[in-house]
């Protein structure tokens, strides 16, 4: 493509690129950024059609407390966690409680991504941070071992999977019960089968498989007692302090 | 739950789950980590989906009560897949043709 390759002119004043070729990358990462997510979208959605039917049809929320839920608090498994307490006729700090706890695991991915985020600004991380999720961080994690994760790339991971759970809440929502067990479709599996895609590409040496073995071990004793936060940081140690010691 | 009642409980929700993503990021910007440590994190993100996806296999017949046993047929196709093709997409797709598909044909 020849827009990939603008002729590059370095700024006399301060060396930067000129701003054309600044734009045509920054629009080259946020595709890619889409592509890399896609299968990640896709669960994204089938996740989002099951969160808006449930919260009509089980939950009788309305139309704008369905979407404000997915607009502002944006963590599928907190809302669907939400309903469910809301259902139960929880109280507000019980489910902010419940909230704080499965929200958990991100305090993981931020302290683990901001290393190779040095080179954005705190107010324009303050902005891309609302689209840090489970998905988002996955590829951005695999991206910075081959490439720099620009803001132009958080963006794209981002809105990859931010504007498809509005959409697909919105089409849950009115769909409603029509919708019925999305389990049926096969639906349910596809975060699952992406995230085992994800697992495998980052397999490249036998210790990797050691690890993730080993990590998969510690998540599904630790996830029985104290839940998928608690796993994901169980996992995560495991494998990196098998990673320290022996790679 | 009236309107403000229900605000409230957005916002609160919506700042606690705020309060798990800027900070953090912010605080591993200031890192500096030695670089064995930095070596290292690509095992991070192997943990990470590792633990995504084993409890969501191993529990799912003691959560849904029952064998499932597509559900374990389209996990061992889709692991295939991964380790064949290597890319999530693949492994996203069949396996959840193979829900889909055992569906219809039953």
């Amino acid at each position: 493509m020849s827009d990939e390759h603008p002729v590059q002119t370095i700024n006399a004043q301060d060396g930067s690129l000129p701003s054309v070729a600044h734009t045509s990358s920054a629009k080259k990462d946020y595709l890619q950024a889409w592509s890399d997510a896609f299968p990640l979208t896709v669960s994204v959605v089938a996740y989002g059609f099951a969160y808006g039917a449930i919260a009509h049809s089980t939950n009788h929320l309305d139309l704008a407390r369905t979407l404000a839920l997915s607009l502002f608090v944006f963590a599928g498994a907190s809302q669907f966690t939400i309903l469910a307490l809301l259902h139960q006729g929880a109280g507000t700090i019980a489910i902010v409680t419940g909230t704080l706890l499965l929200n958990g695991r991100q305090v993981l991915y931020g302290v683990t991504l901001g290393p190779s985020l040095t080179h954005l600004r705190a107010r324009l991380l303050a902005l891309l941070s609302h689209g840090l999720t489970d998905e988002s961080y996955s590829v951005m994690a695999v991206r910075t071992q081959k490439s720099q994760v620009t803001a132009a790339y958080f963006a794209g991971a981002g809105s990859a999977i931010f504007f498809p759970w509005q959409v697909s809440s919105l089409f849950g929502f009115i769909a409603g019960q029509a919708i019925g067990d999305p389990s049926r479709y096969g639906l349910d599996f596809a975060y699952i089968g992406a995230f085992l895609g994800l697992l495998a590409a980052q397999i490249k040496h036998r210790r990797h498989l050691v690890a993730a073995f080993l990590a998969a071990v510690a998540a599904v004793v630790v996830d029985h007692w104290w839940g998928t936060s608690a796993a994901l940081f169980a996992g995560a140690l495991v494998s990196f302090a098998y990673g320290a010691v022996f790679a | 739950m009236s309107t403000s009642a229900f605000s409230i409980l957005v916002l609160c929700a919506a700042v606690a789950t705020y309060l798990t993503r800027w900070p953090p990021l912010l605080l591993g910007r200031k890192l500096r980590l030695p670089a064995r440590v930095e070596r290292t994190f690509p095992y991070i993100p192997i943990g990470v989906f590792a633990a995504m996806v084993a409890p969501a296999i191993v529990w799912h017949a003691p959560v849904s009560g029952h064998i499932d046993t597509p559900f374990y047929v389209a996990a061992a196709v889709s692991l295939a897949a991964a380790f064949v093709t290597r890319k999530p997409l693949w492994a996203m797709l069949t396996g959840v043709l193979t829900i889909a598909v055992w569906h219809v044909v039953r």
